[in-house]
């Protein structure tokens, strides 16, 4: 990890010093053990606290809409990118938020980050204080306790299913080997889902959002929710009511968000990670990322040439999910 | 002796249902309940057992004084005639039992705002009138909680009717005020090797929780920090959702709506977050608080200054669902200890 460290400080510190980047978004360690965070960086001088680790959760893209102002004036900005990352700011590329040669994009292959609430539940009663990581394995110590873990039995769920761990696009690139994991596709994760009855289906969906609290931490945590008004949020008019005790309301927030991400999500899992209350948000999404697979032949983010499935049609386009008769 | 230990009891582990059963007669019991992988407080139903085998609750039991969505009137008819129907003043005693210390402090931090001499709220005090608090003593502190900053600690026992502490194989409880007595009265007797054992886990806690040090130096400092650049530098990466602020067991905005069905509706109070970006929206479309920066800035004087000039306290207990659930790891210990040094 310390050589991707220093890698990703020496790119970030020419970019700064060669005045091609004002902003860099990258991670540094967190407060918490298990936990690095993002962090932003100016001068040169502050590249030191750059870190790479398992624990790079966050999808750095979702901070591009917040400085569209100074995409505006034609600034441009430094991201730190896993393959979800560049997959994030290539949507955000071909919706206009920011233009390519505005996002600097360093990429960073990734082998799927860790699920912190696993490895706490793994160690459960005891209390985590300290972590250190080498290549296949992390070892956490705590109040009389010391374990080693394999990193693949930790991973997050939606790092377990990723096919696009190395970044789609960059511009500089720490060079590490990976492997793209074989056979896994964020199908699996979904058919397993639908082999269900449909009551079941719904029984399921209905108690995970059951427990909702509207923080939105789903949303904000979303690379593809930047809308200047959330339709929770415009009350002229109101879309949704606003309150907890309405079950209709928690449901309809989810499937109406799910709907806005068709097409969109890049199966990042930030949503899942953000929620307060552990309600499997990504499943829901996934569910329209494999109909845009299966209908499509479309990936999210994967084609920086190529258009949003929904902003181009085709007359050889499936009719298949439009007018199936059941 | 054994007199001095008249409001010391104590309960077998395994016994603790039947306990519960006999509280259940008089009372609703809120307790800690298991929640796939994590602990939320709830009205145990019958032959329920509480889940004490715990940390502390995901979220902050507040909602049982003050809801996040509490219908305040309720109306029928074209507008000019309309009937308000308020609801009942009549309510099953309640007891908390299993509330963590720095959730009962908040709960006398959320007293003086809802309770006091200028304004009562009747939906807040009602509620808090009817509850009773068995609140639970820490023995293992996580590492983010800071409760000993505030005049309170994992064994605080201050705003509780009893106390309970769990020595291994049975939890003690100790009555407190009168009422809390009364209910643990037919309990057995506990005896001095109990709170022998008591004084020892309590020691250990105070000795691991953490504490910020000079804490009341920080509303005096923020007193001139307006216009800080420092708010900037600290909501850089916040991403402006609700977790710190519904999870936080004193944050207490709220935000009143309307819900109709064609003439007839209700008047709700939701809790409200200063961190979304439309807190504080006025109608004509002016945002006071248009930045993160500014709603950053709001919550933590809201916390630690505005509060403690109006109420004479500080508006946090310490116990860390703000920095543990964060996702974006945004330390409100971290943000405290930059200010101080400013």
């Amino acid at each position: 990890m310390e050589k991707i460290d220093k890698k990703i400080r020496e790119i970030a510190s020419k970019l700064l010093k060669e005045g091609k980047v004002k902003l860099i978004i990258g991670f540094e360690k967190g407060t918490l053990p298990l936990k690095a965070r993002p962090t932003f960086v100016r001068k040169p001088e502050e590249v030191e606290k750059l870190i790479w680790s398992s624990l790079c959760e966050n999808n750095l893209a979702v901070y591009i809409p917040f400085y569209r102002k100074q995409l505006d004036n034609a600034e441009k900005i430094g991201v730190i990118a896993k393959g979800c990352d560049t997959r994030s700011l290539i949507l955000h590329i071909q919706e206009n938020i920011a233009k390519r040669e505005q996002i600097v994009i360093i990429g960073v292959p990734c082998e799927g980050m860790l699920d912190r609430k696993k490895i706490e539940r793994e160690v459960t009663p005891g209390i985590i204080t300290e972590s250190t990581e080498n290549d296949d394995s992390i070892t956490v110590k705590g109040n009389g306790f010391e374990k080693t873990l394999k990193k693949k039995d930790f991973l997050c769920e939606d790092c377990i299913i990723c096919s696009h761990r190395k970044p789609i696009v960059y511009d500089e690139i720490v060079d590490i080997e990976i492997k793209e994991p074989e056979g896994v596709d964020v199908l699996n994760k979904v058919n397993e889902f639908e082999s269900k009855e449909p009551e079941e289906r719904w029984k399921a969906f209905t108690e995970e959002v059951s427990r909702c609290i509207r923080c939105y931490a789903c949303r904000n945590a979303c690379p593809a929710c930047y809308c200047n008004e959330c339709f929770v949020d415009c009350s002229r008019p109101q879309w949704l009511g606003t309150t907890v005790d309405s079950e209709t309301d928690l449901q309809l927030f989810q499937i109406i968000r799910t709907f806005h991400l068709a097409g969109r999500c890049v199966n990042c899992g930030s949503c899942s990670r953000a929620c307060p209350m552990d309600i499997d948000i990504s499943l829901l999404v996934s569910k329209l990322s494999t109909d845009a697979k299966q209908y499509f032949g479309y990936e999210t983010g994967v084609d920086i040439e190529g258009k949003p499935v929904l902003n181009k049609y085709s007359e050889d386009d499936s009719n298949e999910g439009f007018f199936e008769e059941r | 002796m054994k007199d001095s230990l008249k409001n010391v009891k104590y309960i077998e582990k395994d016994k603790i249902l039947d306990f519960i059963k006999v509280l259940q007669k008089d009372y609703t019991v809120i307790a800690p309940k298991k929640v796939k992988d994590f602990v939320l407080f709830g009205e145990l139903k019958d032959n329920e057992e509480p889940y004490l085998d715990f940390l502390n609750s995901r979220q902050s039991p507040k909602e049982f004084y003050f809801p996040q969505t509490e219908t305040i009137v309720e109306y029928e008819g074209i507008i000019d005639k309309r009937v308000p129907k308020f609801s009942e003043n009549d309510m099953k005693k309640r007891i908390i039992f299993g509330i963590r210390p720095c959730d009962v402090k908040s709960t006398l931090i959320l007293d003086k705002l809802f309770v006091n001499e200028d304004y009562i709220d009747d939906y807040y005090k009602r509620l808090r009138d009817n509850t009773l608090i068995f609140s639970f003593g820490c023995n293992n502190p996580k590492t983010t909680c800071f409760c000993a900053s505030f005049e309170c600690g994992p064994f605080s026992e201050e705003g509780s009717d009893a106390f309970i502490t769990d020595i291994g194989d049975k939890f003690i409880i100790e009555g407190i005020t009168e009422q809390g007595n009364k209910i643990i009265d037919k309990l057995p007797d506990g005896d001095g090797g109990m709170l022998k054992k008591k004084k020892e886990i309590k020691k250990n806690s105070d000795n691991v929780v953490s504490c910020i040090e000079n804490i009341q130096k920080i509303p005096e400092k923020l007193r001139g920090m307006f216009e800080n650049p420092v708010w900037e530098e600290i909501s850089e990466r916040c991403l402006g959702c609700g977790v710190c602020t519904y999870l936080c067991p004193t944050c207490h905005c709220f935000d009143i709506q309307d819900e109709m069905i064609g003439e007839d509706g209700r008047r709700v109070k939701n809790w409200d977050s200063c961190m979304f970006p439309i807190f504080t929206l006025h109608g004509s479309g002016h945002q006071p608080r248009e930045f993160r920066f500014q709603r950053m800035r709001q919550r933590i004087m809201h916390k630690f200054n505005y509060y403690e000039e109006n109420f004479n306290i500080i508006a946090c207990s310490g116990c860390g669902r703000c920095v543990t659930e964060c996702p974006v790891n945004i330390d409100v210990r971290e943000i405290l200890e930059k200010i101080k040094k400013l």
